[in-house]
């Protein structure tokens, strides 16, 4: 679930195909473009090359007033028990405590059998309404590393400004203290120049290969990572395997293209099935 | 009992109320400021309403208006275009916090990339064209970057004019400062 940046779209919910470099949900289509399309195409690609069902796609259109992310989160609580949800990814929409609390009560008794994976938007709802841990996985940057670590902070915007100045390579200490304070869920997948593997506070698995500065600054690499991950989980894997797995996928991916700073992500997401290949999940 | 009396009383809150997580207050010179931007606020759907602000913070006005912070870019701009300027925006929870105004630069040779937060923008230094804009997770970013990315940055409209969330208030202050970069290499290179 998220949103996507159009005004008047309204409130969609059903499969999600990638076609032609397009992503068609209802009679809707997009080119993915940083955010909730690109995590969705990422995931669509994946199932597609692992043989696996698409994915199913609840969004609306919001552009910033959050209007729409309202609905959505109301519509997610008040629809989600009768859907078979297997992994439920939570992506860009406007934080909001009372939204995100709304889906996490409306699980109920389906919860038991879903994994849960926030990021974006939703990521910062749940660590702000102190529901952190109610979440399976999240998949912060350093920025976002920096806002679970401030125990005060509501929004990345809001960290304190030591933490902010961290440098990358201390974002151990940054999970320690996001740990500390009860701000993660049990697993998170940190992702930059090193990604992070880390379960219940403990670093167990770094990957820093293939290495591809250039990823850092093109927009959506992370929505592309969530996306494969959902997949690869619901496709079986478990979560940290599905975790290094999806680290790694993205890494090789982002090597196949080639890419420099000024390259979109429709070139990276493009190399997923290549990459699923060269990891050997499919033939 | 006075009108203003009766507004105080269904307006002020217990302390434990008003200190709830992810709330912020915009501190105005007058309580007819206070209302009006209230009154202009909530009439536009925003969740708002008018609170005491706590005494630490209190800057000549006993009323100020309470709103999520996550609102804060499209409050700004909305009280700007109603003629309102406040004295302050803080966050509730974090009385002694402001938005990070602090940012970080990575050069990629050609390219320059600003991170402020969780926010990053990145520019081809030569061209001056905005090349990718990465982070966010606020639902004006995928909007934003549509309207920004492959254009000039001399050229294009700050984010603030067309962002609504903090998100968008931390990609303007990356913007400000990659712009300022340009603006600065390319007066060098006319020199």
């Amino acid at each position: 679930m998220g949103t996507l940046p159009f005004n008047e779209m309204g409130l969609k919910a059903g499969k999600a195909t990638l076609e032609g470099g397009s992503l068609k949900i209802e009679d809707f289509e997009v080119t993915p473009s940083l955010g909730t399309s690109v995590m969705v195409a990422s995931a669509c690609i994946t199932c597609n090359t692992l043989n696996l069902e698409p994915p199913y796609f609840i969004t609306a259109g919001d552009i910033g007033d959050g209007k729409s992310s309202k609905e959505l989160y109301n519509y997610v609580a008040a629809n989600l028990a009768m859907l078979d949800v297997r992994v439920l990814a939570m992506h860009y929409i406007m934080p909001d405590i009372p939204g995100i609390r709304n889906v996490l009560n409306s699980l109920g008794e389906t919860r038991e059998g879903m994994t849960l994976i926030a990021d974006a938007g939703a990521m910062y709802a749940a660590k702000a309404a102190g529901l952190a841990q109610k979440i399976d996985v999240f998949t912060p940057d350093a920025g976002e590393m920096a806002y679970l670590a401030d125990p005060k902070a509501t929004h990345p915007a809001y960290v304190e400004h030591l933490l902010f100045e961290l440098d990358a390579s201390e974002v151990v200490t940054l999970i320690r203290k996001a740990y500390e304070s009860g701000n993660t869920p049990k697993i998170l997948l940190v992702k930059g120049p090193v990604d992070y593997i880390v379960e219940e506070g403990e670093v167990i698995e770094t990957i820093d290969e293939p290495s591809i500065s250039a990823m850092e600054a093109i927009g959506g690499t992370g929505d592309s990572l969530t996306g494969i991950l959902s997949a690869l989980i619901y496709g079986g894997y478990e979560k940290i395997d599905a975790c290094v797995k999806a680290s790694r996928i993205n890494r090789i991916a982002g090597k196949l293209a080639e890419p420099d700073p000024a390259t979109s992500i429709s070139h990276i997401i493009n190399k997923i099935p290549d990459a699923l290949k060269e990891v050997r999940l499919c033939a | 009992m006075t009108i203003l009396d009766r507004i105080k009383k269904r307006l002020v809150p217990g302390k434990k109320e008003a200190f709830e997580k992810g709330k912020g207050l915009i501190i105005l010179n007058e309580v007819s400021e206070a209302m009006q931007a209230e009154k202009m606020l909530k009439g536009l759907g925003y969740g708002v309403r008018g609170v005491a602000p706590p005494p630490e913070i209190r800057k000549g006005c006993d009323l100020a208006v309470e709103f999520n912070l996550i609102d804060q870019l499209g409050v700004e701009r909305l009280l700007k275009r109603s003629g309102l300027s406040p004295l302050d925006i803080v966050a509730l929870d974090t009385l002694s916090q402001k938005p990070l105004d602090i940012t970080k630069e990575k050069d990629f040779g050609r390219y320059l990339m600003v991170t402020a937060a969780n926010m990053k923008i990145t520019v081809d230094k030569e061209k001056g064209t905005i090349v990718n804009i990465s982070g966010g997770g606020c639902p004006d970013v995928p909007y934003l970057t549509v309207s920004l990315v492959g254009k000039k940055i001399t050229e294009v409209e700050n984010p603030r004019e067309n962002g609504y969330s903090l998100c968008a208030y931390m990609l303007e202050k990356a913007y400000e400062k990659a712009l300022s970069i340009v603006n600065t290499r390319q007066m060098r290179e006319s020199a």
